[in-house]
């Protein structure tokens, strides 16, 4: 038991100090940048009072030597101070505070689905390799994977929401339902998620197609494999207690790492479908140049990968008996 | 006195023999070499300048004039596409050549290196790793605009690209030098008083060179996606003509809403069919110097 | 008396390239009850395809395209599917070579090792437990380490774990490829002498393949030479080293070095076995024969001499 918390404990202090280079990151960032810090966090193409800039500067402390500017900019950060948004016209933490629900979400049900939509077809293209049913799975995924996300998310829209009319085509709910009861409201954000979630889904699905698959033909291969067989299970059985559970590991690794480009899938998304999250924010505080709000949301994105990684190690531990816990 | 085969050639047929066997290779390869071709001779191939306006062909869906339609300005789509090529492929290789030397090399590093100098490598790969892709690239591009450097965008584009792809390479370079450095032959070579810098060259990177290249390979899909994305979101060279931007100015043109399907089809099918092809050629590179990958026929 | 397990004209060969490589081509043998047999010969002789022949454990490239292998007077070529899975680890099991992959990483040994019993009798799961638990204890591990997992044990004791694997539903003939080749001469050794001494408490018959004669000769009552997809030999142990018949079993033996005999170089067999995709015809070894001549060119059948000695050779 303690030789895991020990593991368990080195592995929260590599995910803190994946986060603290983050941070430096986005520090150095905007010391890069040509001009007045302070000035560049405000809106440009207008006079602003000085008055203003300079609590700014106060803020930041960017009188103080670079070293103290840093810890006070870590410091802040970690409070889940992130500054202003000057286009929002409110803290940054707040603004994402609002939006990040709505992204969590929509990338919860869509990976969800995904993941088991993935390893069950790749389980299966992997185990009767070479069989049409593997290579039209995996022709699908192949295919699918090669879709920017947001082209998807495009043609969905045409299909059903232009052309069709099933689906609403923009946010997250209608406004108009905002005093109906509960249920209602529930299934109407249903709707709204649909083919938000089935762009999300197409893409990532097939990345943990491909997964698993090839996990499960290198564990196919192994003698112990043979070795069941050789016991007399039937094919099905050496699949289900042999092959899948060694196959699932290394999996399971790579879904957390995956995630990594999720966030950016799930910005697509939000994006076509004007869908309400932090991928949606990040393209507002792109096109207004809303610095503050960029650095914030960058942040956030790596901590959610760094958390979702981290939970990943933990889960790992239980389940694979060869962990080293040293 | 010259051989009538050179050793290159035998090489090449050599590789090829065995290449040609894999279905997906021959099919990547095809849809690869199709859009080199189209790049290659683009001014022949496209029937108008592809920056020609015309504004009494606005919005045109496929005619006989125009192949794929027109888009909002009069621009004739199918030209587009053709010069398109040429940036896709642009930025896909040339992003792939940083991200590759770049990768490989801490691959290399990171697994020979053992102890401190590794450990410490293995850690930067798996930070890089960690940090979100997207938001990366378009935080850096940003940032890079705002420095108001004079560099043409396009090149901006290429190289965040290439030097935020890296990682995955290094990471699978790295394994395979870790299983590579502790085979037998190696400690040969140092008994034998070769050096770190021979023993890399000359015994660890031949080995690992074929997974150096499929997921070179593999990594040119990859540029060519982010790249695609990268125009899309407004953050490439607006002047330009790329399948991103059409995309870009498809969406911004409410093509969606005006129906104007061709717009829109036309450069997702191109991205699809370019990526796949990258992609298989990758995998069929990694089956072949990967003994267990290998198919068993029955 | 019939034997326990017969084989007859054994022929399975693996597709490769649009033709077949004729890795077992018409081997025929049998193994009586509580007999030890050692199955010989170098790499790429076919002795391993003959052993998962005999289970049908063939990848899908490969395939038994003739002869009969009949076990209790039944043909496990011609068993259905469903018969052939209750015939596997119940009536004849096979120990791999543990010091690879042959365990399952993520299960505890002793669930790989109660999962044949609870799969073929109908027992509950703590007898079936208790049951792998004395196996353990009888190939010689503590108890206290059944439930540990297989990477926390040495090459040798997984190979023990293998042992007692295969000894789970009590078959009556079991296969052991390879099992100390990968071991150091010590835990070999120990190895050796525990299967020979389960062999002789259960009365069991075991066919022990391997390329070492050495190992043979410790430990098993007959022994079978196999070169290039052919049985070229059959004899009981003492007899055949004394005095080997086919030119291939002399020239392995004088391969040997020999503490007691003079100082001479051993002797290897000049050139190298035969490419199995296109295999001479006639006698596979008269290539590197020293006694070859015209009739071998013509494939020698296999005759019983002496009453008990199998031989394929025109010479004898």
């Amino acid at each position: 038991m303690r030789a895991r918390t020990v593991y368990l404990a080195k592995k929260a202090g590599y995910a803190f100090v994946t986060v603290l280079v983050v941070i430096i990151f986005n520090f150095l960032l905007f010391r890069v940048m040509p001009g007045d810090p302070a000035r560049l966090l405000l809106p440009r193409g207008r006079a602003i009072e000085k008055s203003v800039i300079l609590s700014m500067r106060e803020f930041y402390g960017l009188d103080k030597p670079i070293a103290t500017q840093l810890v006070i900019y870590i410091v802040q950060t970690l409070q889940l101070n992130f500054g202003y948004s000057f286009y929002y016209k409110a803290p940054v933490a707040s603004v994402i505070a609002a939006s990040l629900p709505n992204t969590l979400v929509l990338v919860g049900i869509s990976e969800a689905i995904s993941i088991l939509l993935g390893f069950y077809t790749g389980a299966i293209a992997g185990w009767k390799r070479g069989k049409p049913i593997d290579l039209i799975s995996t022709s699908f995924g192949l295919v699918f994977w090669s879709m920017p996300t947001f082209w998807i998310g495009i043609v969905l829209i045409m299909t059903f929401s232009v052309w069709l009319g099933i689906f609403p085509v923009t946010g997250v709910r209608t406004i108009e339902l905002i005093h109906a009861s509960l249920l209602q409201q529930i299934a109407d954000m249903g709707m709204h998620l649909v083919l938000p979630v089935i762009t999300l889904t197409l893409v990532s699905y097939a990345e943990y197609l491909l997964i698993m698959r090839n996990s499960l033909i290198d564990v196919m291969t192994e003698d112990f494999v043979l070795t069941a067989r050789a016991k007399g299970l039937t094919e099905d059985q050496v699949l289900k207690r042999h092959v899948i559970p060694n196959a699932l590991l290394p999996s399971i690794t790579t879904i957390a790492l995956a995630l990594s480009f999720v966030i950016g899938g799930a910005l697509q998304t939000e994006i076509i479908f004007s869908y309400p999250g932090i991928g949606m924010l990040t393209w507002q505080a792109l096109q207004f140049r809303d610095y503050a709000l960029l650095q914030g949301l960058f942040f956030i994105d790596a901590v959610l990968v760094v958390i979702a990684n981290f939970a990943a190690d933990i889960i790992y531990t239980y389940i694979d008996p060869r962990v080293k816990l040293q | 006195m010259k051989p009538a085969v050179t050793p290159i050639w035998r090489t090449v047929s050599g590789f090829w023999n065995i290449y040609s066997r894999v279905r997906k290779g021959v099919l990547g390869l095809a849809l690869v070499l199709f859009f080199f071709a189209i790049a290659a001779f683009a001014s022949y191939l496209s029937p108008f300048d592809p920056t020609k306006i015309d504004a009494r062909r606005t919005w045109l869906p496929p005619n006989s004039l125009n192949w794929l339609g027109t888009d909002w300005f009069g621009h004739d789509i199918f030209s587009q596409m053709v010069y398109g090529t040429r940036v896709s492929l642009l930025v896909g290789v040339f992003a792939t050549l940083i991200s590759a030397v770049v990768g490989t090399l801490i691959g290399l590093f990171g697994g020979y290196y053992g102890k401190r100098f590794g450990e410490f490598l293995e850690r930067v790969i798996d930070f890089f790793l960690v940090i979100p892709y997207l938001p990366l690239i378009i935080v850096l591009v940003a940032v890079v605009e705002a420095m108001e450097i004079p560099i043409p965008v396009l090149w901006v584009v290429i190289f965040v690209i290439g030097i935020t792809g890296w990682s995955g390479t290094a990471r699978v370079i790295r394994s395979q030098v870790l299983t590579v450095r502790e085979r037998q032959f190696i400690d040969r070579a140092r008994t034998a008083g070769a050096g770190d810098l021979r023993i890399l060259t000359r015994h660890i990177l031949p080995n690992v060179f074929p997974l150096v290249f499929a997921n070179a390979v593999l990594t040119v899909a990859g540029a060519v996606l982010s790249e695609v994305t990268l125009d899309f979101l407004g953050l490439g060279d607006p002047t330009t003509v790329s399948w991103g931007m059409i995309l870009h100015l498809a969406l911004s043109n409410n093509a969606v809403y005006r129906d104007a399907w061709w717009w829109v089809i036309s450069p997702g099918v191109a991205i699809i069919l370019l990526v796949m092809g990258f992609t298989l050629i990758g995998y069929s590179i990694e089956e072949i110097s990967n003994p267990r990958l290998r198919e068993r026929k029955a | 008396m019939t034997a326990l397990l017969q084989v007859n004209a054994l022929k399975t060969f693996y597709r490769a390239d649009g033709d077949y490589v004729k890795a077992v081509d018409d081997v025929s043998f049998h193994v009586d009850v509580g007999e030890s047999l050692g199955l010989a010969g170098e790499s790429g002789c076919g002795k391993t395809t003959v052993a998962l022949s005999l289970m049908r454990l063939l990848p899908p490239n490969a395939s038994i395209l003739g002869g009969e292998i009949l076990y209790d007077g039944q043909d496990i070529v011609k068993m259905s599917d469903r018969r052939l899975r209750r015939t596997r680890w119940k009536k004849i099991s096979i120990v791999f070579q543990g010091a690879m992959n042959a365990l399952n990483p993520v299960k505890r040994i002793v669930e790989q090792i109660a999962e044949p019993i609870l799969l073929h009798e109908k027992i509950a799961k703590d007898e079936a437990t208790r049951r792998a638990e004395r196996l353990v204890e009888l190939v010689g591990i503590d108890k206290s380490r059944a439930r540990d997992y297989p990477h926390e044990f040495s090459g040798g004791m997984r190979q023990r774990v293998m042992i007692a694997m295969a000894l789970a539903c009590e078959p009556r003939l079991v296969i052991l490829d390879e099992p100390t080749t990968a071991l150091d001469v010590m835990t070999k050794m120990q190895i050796q002498q525990l299967v020979k001494d389960i062999q002789k408490e259960m009365s069991l018959s075991t066919i022990l393949i391997t390329h070492d004669l050495s190992v043979i000769a410790e430990t098993c009552e007959k022994v079978a030479i196999m070169y290039a997809g052919k049985l070229v030999e059959h004899a009981d142990v003492v007899t055949m080293f004394e005095n080997p018949l086919h030119p291939y079993t002399s020239g392995l033996l004088k391969g040997f070095p020999n503490i007691h005999a003079s100082r001479e170089l051993p002797v290897s067999i000049p050139g190298s076995p035969p490419d199995l995709l296109h295999p001479p015809p006639g006698c596979r070894f008269a290539p590197r024969c020293p006694l070859a001549s015209k009739e071998c060119e013509v494939d020698p059948p296999g005759k019983t001499v002496d009453g008990n000695r199998y031989v394929a050779c025109w010479k004898r």
